[in-house]
C-alpha cells in the first residue's frame, strides 16, 4: 500500500476512534442532557418529550450512527442553548483558530530548529546552557500563565500589541488581525518550542558527532554551513513530533483563545462547556478531532517528502 | 532484587534534583502552614480595603474585593497540591496495576488493556477533562478523577513495558525455576523494581494534574468558589493587570514555582535513577 493511502487510513481510523471516545464520555458516563437542560424539578412528561426530540430514547448505537451520519452530510446539529445551527457557529470561528494553530506550529518548528542546532554546537557555552535550562523549565509552565505574562510585558508595560480581542472585520483588516494574533501565537508556540528543541538538539548533537560533520568541516565549511547540510535530518524528527503534538496544540488553542478573548473555536467551546451545551460541544470536538488528523496528515505528508526513508 | 549502592559522587552532580526538592518543599511547607494558620480569613471581603498595597497587615496587599492576597495564595497552594497528589495517586495506582496485569496476563488481556490505554494517551489530559466537565459540570473532584485516569493511561503503557522487561530478567527466571508463582514474583520482584520508574512517572503525572487544575480553574471550569485557587485568582484579577499587575502575578509566580519544582524533581530523579535502577 502506498504511504499516502496508509496515512489516510490511519487518519480515518483515528477520527472514528476519537469520535467513539467523545460520544461515550459525553453520552454514556454522566446523567443525561434532558435533566441538565430542564433541571431536577422537571416533570417526567417534559423530560420524555425533550429526550425524544433529541433522540435520546433511542439505542446508543443508533444515536452514534445518527450523529456521525448527519456530520458526514455536513449537519452538525443545533445548539441546546441558543438553537443556532452549530455548523454556522463553527465555520465563523475557524478563521481564527486555523491561522492561530498553523502559525504557532510554524513558529515553533522554525524557532526550535534554530535554537536546537545552536544549543547543540554551543553546548558548552552560555547559549547552550541557557537554552537547555529554559526549555527544560519552559515545558512545565502552563500556557495560560505564559499568556498572562506576555500580556503583562507586551500589552500592559510596553504597549506594543493589543491585550486581547480580534478586529470585527477579521482578516479584511490584515494588519490589525495579525497584531491581535501575535501574542496568542507566541503563547501557543512557547510550550511547543520547548518540547521540540529537545528533539532538534539531540538530533543535531548526533550529527555533530558524526563523520559526515567532520568531513563537511574538513572541506572548509564553517560550523553553520556544515550544520546546514544536515537540515533535513534534524527537521524530520522535529516534524514527526509536531504531528504527534497537534492534539496538545489544539488543546492549548482552547486555553489561549480564552486568555486573549479571541473569537475562535476554543473560546466558544469553553463557553459551551460552562453552559453544558452537550450536543454542541460534541460536534465541536468532532471538528477539532478532524482538524487534528487533517493537520497531522499534512505534516506527515510533507515529512515523507523530506525523508523518503519514512515511507519504507 | 538487585541493589546498587548510590554513588555519592553522582548525588552532588544532580543540582536539578536538589533545586526541585527545594521548590516543592517550600510549596509543601506553605500548604502545611495554611492548614493551621493564615494571616487573614481568605474569603473575608472588606470594601474599605480594596486594592491596598502591601503593608505589615497585608504582606502582599489586598485584591479587588479587599481580600488578603497572601491568605488566598496560601490556601490556593492547598487546593493545587491536594488535586495534584490525588490525581497522581489515581494515575499511579490505576496505571501501575493495569500495566503489571497487562505484562503478566494472557495475550488478549494485554492487547485489550494496551489498546484502550493507547486511545487515551492520544487525548491530552486537559482536553479529556474539558469533555468530562461539559458532561458533569465543574468541580475539583471531576478534574482530579479525569486527570488521574488520563495520566494513568501513559503510566499503563510505560509500566507494561518496564514490567515485561523485568519478567524477562534472569532473577525472575531463577525465581520461576525455584517454583515461584506469578503472584509471588510480581509482589517480590516486579513491584519493587518498578518503584524507581513509578516515582519518575508520578512527578510527570503530578505536573500534568497541577497544570490541568489551574488551567481549568482559570477557564472557570475547575475549582468552584469559594475554595481559593491560583487559576481562578488569575482569571478574576486579569482585568486589573494595567493598574494592579501584582494581583495576577503572585498566583502566576506560585504556579510557576510549583510546576517547575515538580518538573525539576522528576528530571533529577530520572537522571539519578537512569544509571542505577531503571530497568
Amino acid at each position: 500500500m502506498s504511504g499516502v493511502a496508509r496515512r489516510l487510513l490511519v487518519a480515518i481510523g483515528g477520527v472514528l476512534a476519537s469520535s467513539v471516545l467523545v460520544f461515550v464520555m459525553l453520552r454514556v458516563l454522566p446523567g443525561d442532557i434532558a435533566t441538565t437542560r430542564l433541571g431536577i424539578d422537571a416533570t417526567p412528561e417534559a423530560l420524555a418529550e425533550l429526550r425524544s426530540e433529541y433522540g435520546l430514547d433511542r439505542p446508543l448505537v443508533a444515536q452514534y450512527a445518527d450523529w456521525m451520519g448527519s456530520a458526514a452530510r455536513g449537519d452538525l446539529g443545533t445548539s441546546l442553548v441558543t438553537g443556532d445551527d452549530v455548523r454556522g457557529d463553527i465555520a465563523a470561528r475557524l478563521d481564527v483558530t486555523i491561522p492561530l494553530v498553523m502559525l504557532s506550529s510554524f513558529v515553533a518548528v522554525a524557532l526550535s530548529m534554530w535554537i536546537g542546532q545552536r544549543a547543540a554546537v554551543r553546548r558548552k557555552r552560555i547559549f547552550g546552557a541557557v537554552a537547555t535550562t529554559i526549555t527544560q523549565v519552559g515545558v512545565a509552565v502552563p500556557t495560560f500563565v505564559i499568556g498572562v505574562g506576555l500580556i503583562t510585558v507586551f500589552a500592559v508595560q510596553l504597549r506594543l500589541l493589543p491585550a486581547g480581542g480580534f478586529p470585527t472585520n477579521g482578516w479584511r483588516q490584515p494588519i490589525d488581525a495579525l497584531r491581535s494574533i501575535a501574542l496568542p501565537v507566541a503563547a501557543l508556540a512557547a510550550t511547543q518550542t520547548a518540547v521540540l528543541v529537545r528533539f532538534a538538539r539531540s538530533q543535531a548533537l548526533d550529527f555533530v558527532a558524526s563523520d559526515a560533520f567532520r568531513t563537511a568541516r574538513s572541506t572548509g565549511r564553517t560550523v553553520d554551513a556544515a550544520l546546514s547540510t544536515a537540515r533535513r535530518m534534524v527537521l524530520s524528527p522535529v516534524l514527526g513530533v509536531t504531528a504527534l503534538q497537534l492534539s496538545t496544540l489544539l488543546t492549548g488553542a482552547v486555553v489561549v483563545e480564552s486568555v486573549f478573548a479571541l473569537p475562535g473555536l476554543g473560546s466558544m467551546m469553553v463557553r459551551d462547556i460552562a453552559n453544558r451545551d452537550v450536543p454542541k460541544v460534541q460536534s465541536t470536538l468532532l471538528v477539532v478531532v478532524v482538524l487534528v488528523f487533517t493537520l497531522r496528515f499534512i505534516v506527515d505528508f510533507i515529512n515523507d517528502r523530506l525523508d523518503p526513508r519514512r515511507l519504507t | 532484587m538487585t541493589h546498587h549502592p548510590t554513588p555519592t559522587a553522582r548525588s552532588t552532580r544532580t543540582p536539578t534534583l536538589a533545586a526541585g526538592a527545594l521548590l516543592v518543599g517550600c510549596i509543601a511547607a506553605i500548604t502545611l502552614l495554611g492548614l493551621v494558620w493564615t494571616p487573614h480569613d481568605s474569603i473575608a471581603v472588606d470594601s474599605t480595603m480594596r486594592f491596598s498595597p502591601p503593608s505589615a497587615n497585608h504582606l502582599l496587599g489586598t485584591d479587588q474585593l479587599g481580600r488578603d492576597v497572601l491568605s488566598n495564595v496560601i490556601e490556593g497552594a492547598r487546593t493545587t497540591l491536594l488535586a495534584g497528589m490525588l490525581a497522581t495517586f489515581i494515575a499511579i495506582a490505576l496505571g501501575g496495576i493495569l500495566g503489571v496485569v497487562a505484562a503478566v496476563s494472557r495475550r488478549w488481556i494485554d492487547d485489550v488493556i494496551t489498546a484502550v490505554a493507547t486511545v487515551f494517551v492520544a487525548f491530552p489530559a486537559l482536553l479529556l477533562a474539558l469533555v468530562i466537565v461539559a458532561a458533569r459540570g465543574p468541580s475539583t473532584g471531576t478534574v482530579v478523577i479525569t486527570v488521574g485516569v488520563a495520566a494513568g493511561a501513559s503510566v499503563v503503557v510505560v509500566t507494561r513495558r518496564d514490567a515485561a522487561d523485568i519478567m524477562r530478567s534472569p532473577y525472575v527466571l531463577a525465581a520461576r525455576f525455584s517454583g515461584g508463582t506469578t503472584f509471588r514474583i510480581v509482589t517480590t520482584h516486579v513491584l519493587r523494581n518498578l518503584m524507581p520508574s513509578l516515582m519518575v512517572q508520578a512527578t510527570s503525572a503530578a505536573s500534568i494534574a497541577i497544570v490541568a487544575e489551574s488551567t481549568l480553574s482559570y477557564l472557570g471550569l475547575g475549582t468552584t468558589p469559594p475554595t481559593p485557587s491560583w487559576g481562578r485568582m488569575i482569571a478574576s484579577t486579569q482585568q486589573y493587570l494595567l493598574v494592579h499587575p501584582m494581583l495576577t502575578l503572585w498566583p502566576a509566580l506560585f504556579i510557576c514555582v510549583t510546576v517547575v519544582g515538580v518538573t525539576l524533581l522528576g528530571d533529577g530523579l530520572r537522571d539519578r535513577l537512569d544509571a542505577t535502577l531503571l530497568p
